[in-house]
């Protein structure tokens, strides 16, 4: 690749359509992890906002600048995507900056039956009011841990992301339960 | 048993595991006697009661959390991080 990284192959099995429901991988998506250094919080905000234009959010929130988006998945850990890590060096002072992008399987869940999937998934609240837009949810589903996203409002629409060595075990569920 | 953890929110007590009552202050385990290292490091009270314990939730924003709650009810009066308390 020109940009001197190798996408990851697919994690996951195809999921046919279902009425209201399009699940399908989201394949080749840079995904890095920024843990501040201890005590540099504070500047790892500040050199994020300067360095990328966003800023960083402070509880379990994606934030989406124009080419990178922040998911909080800790205190002072987020998973940065969209920019290959070398874009991120930056930040290499104040946070630890580990490319997982072989790591991780992501889903994209839309359409009006992904909230009603999901609600059978997570034991977290879902609703509208709970669970808006930028909303983010380390949690599990089936024993299996993931890391959920509503990135839309209308139509509803999420990402999920798991690691990949578990992406079969939580396919296998979503066919079983999607029917 | 939820407990309310100060980073993700309310969640069900089986993300999480339990490490024990917390003391009030760091257990000193270097040059004390070998069995006051393991008593601080090892021995737990269990009092019946309101206490505080180490919680760590795994599943979530893997945080350890200070957690207050009563052992008789189970009933959960808070969690705060446990990173910085010490
Ligand atoms: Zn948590």
């Amino acid at each position: 690749m020109s940009d001197g990284w190798t996408r990851p192959a697919p994690a996951f099995p195809a999921f046919p359509p279902r009425p209201g429901l399009a699940v399908e991988e989201i394949v080749g998506r840079s995904i890095v992890t920024v843990v501040a250094r201890a005590g540099q919080e504070a500047a790892l905000r500040a050199v994020v906002e300067t360095a990328l234009g966003v800023l960083l959010p402070e509880g379990p929130r994606r934030v989406a600048g124009q080419e990178i988006a922040f998911i909080g998945i800790g205190p002072g850990k987020w998973l940065a995507i969209g920019l290959p890590v070398a874009a991120l060096a930056p930040l290499a002072d104040v946070a630890a900056i580990v490319d997982q992008s072989g790591a991780y399987g992501v889903l994209s869940l839309t359409g009006a039956g992904a909230r009603r999937l999901l609600g059978r998934a997570v034991a977290i609240d879902l609703d509208d009011a709970a669970f808006g837009a930028g909303s983010v949810a380390t949690t599990i589903i089936e024993h299996v841990g993931v890391t959920l996203v509503r990135t839309a409002a209308t139509p509803p629409a999420y990402e999920l992301y798991v690691v990949r060595s578990y992406a079969r075990s939580l396919a296998h569920w979503l066919h079983e339960t999607m029917g | 048993m939820r407990i309310l953890c100060p980073y993700c929110g309310e969640r069900d007590a089986h993300e999480f595991s339990i490490r024990g009552e917390a003391p009030m202050t760091r257990p000193v385990v270097i040059g004390v006697p070998m069995a006051e290292a393991v008593a601080a490091l090892h021995d737990r009270r269990n009092p019946p009661g309101r206490t505080r314990e180490f919680w760590y939730h795994g599943a979530g924003c893997r945080s350890w959390l200070l957690v207050d709650r009563d052992l008789r009810t189970h009933e959960v009066f808070g969690a705060t991080l446990a990173s910085g308390a010490f």
